[in-house]
């Protein structure tokens, strides 16, 4: 190190190499090491794409059925942020598998007080391998999803996502 | 340095040897997985075959071939899809009051079951197989996976060597 002690102009010794190769080998360790704690994070995020995705909730009383309407604006209840907007609802009567014993068949009971509730949302997203993110609220298909409209609140499961080119 | 005075250990030299030490210890919990594994590994790739149970029949549709497969718990990539090799009615065991139990099957576009493949790069050997070298997989493991389309739930049901 060139450091001047009492006039005299300090030399590169073996010791100092020394040192210098083992700060590279610590950061190079801690590059090695963060970059496989960050390989959750995946590829980056892409440019804003427009979709839509669909929800399904199971179950819903019928009485709560008309109270999400195209053109509500959904939250995340997570962050209170937008998610996106309404575009298609739709109800279908709730339906059981049943088993007929009589003829060994199969068929879909439906239950005439609760529906299944699929409503889907418009939305800008972004795309990375970890799913499409609407502000910060990740969907996959698959994947329990929770919404908030002035109206409705529900848990359901993602059903559908398309990108709209 | 000065080889007429004797050298004092100095701040600079006490931060060293703890970075050092910190580094010696990062090291060893990163690789400690790696080390327990014995016998003659076998590294290369393998095609990791595996069930989804009971899903909606729209859910065959969100696996994308070349997507690449994380676990849910701890973001583990364990490979890329490669294909969906089978996709039929959804099992469902009902009580028939005369035979017992019996397995049946939900009618088309309700639930279904899949079969799939992900194709994976880790080590085979006497312990097992390690994607990635050092995350456990072996049929019959459940977990849960999501792709960039799709999350589900898998049981693991065959890893062999990868044939082109």
């Amino acid at each position: 190190m060139a450091i001047n002690i009492k006039g005299k102009k300090k030399r590169w010794n073996g010791m100092d190499l020394f040192f210098v190769l083992i700060i590279a080998a610590v950061i190079a360790a801690a590059v090695f090491v963060i970059g496989n704690m960050n390989k959750s994070q995946q590829s980056a995020k892409t440019e804003s794409i427009t979709i839509e995705y669909t929800v399904e909730f199971r179950q819903v009383n019928n009485s709560a059925l008309g109270t999400v309407k195209e053109g509500d604006i959904v939250r995340d209840p997570d962050n209170k942020r937008n998610i996106g907007t309404v575009i298609s609802v739709q109800s279908v009567p709730y339906s059981k598998i049943t088993y007929n014993p009589n003829d060994g068949s199969v068929y879909m009971a439906e239950n005439p007080d609760v529906s299944d509730l699929v409503i889907t949302i418009r939305a800008e997203a972004t795309h990375s391998d970890s799913g499409y993110y609407v502000n910060d609220a990740r969907f996959l298909v698959g994947r329990a999803t929770n919404i908030w409209s002035p109206g409705f609140a529900g848990s359901g499961y993602c059903i559908n996502i398309r990108e709209i080119d | 340095m000065d080889n007429n005075t004797k050298r004092r250990l100095g701040v600079l030299d006490l931060a060293i040897i703890i970075v050092l030490v910190l580094c010696a210890i990062v090291f060893a919990l990163r690789f400690y997985g790696r080390a327990e594994i014995s016998g003659e590994d076998l590294t290369g790739k393998y095609t990791i075959s595996f069930i989804v149970s009971d899903v909606r029949h729209t859910t065959a549709d969100a696996f994308v071939k070349g997507d690449r497969v994380y676990v849910a718990t701890d973001d583990t990539c364990i490979g890329v899809f490669e294909r969906l090799d089978s996709n039929n009615p959804a099992a469902y065991y009902a009580e028939d009051p005369s035979a017992g139990i019996v397995k049946v099957y939900y009618p088309e576009g309700t639930r279904i079951d899949l079969t799939g493949t992900i194709i994976s790069e880790g080590v085979m050997n006497d312990d097992g197989y390690f994607a990635n070298g050092s995350y456990f997989l072996a049929p019959g493991k459940k977990i849960s996976i999501y792709t960039g389309h799709v999350f589900v739930d898998i049981t693991l049901s065959e890893i062999t060597e990868y044939a082109e």
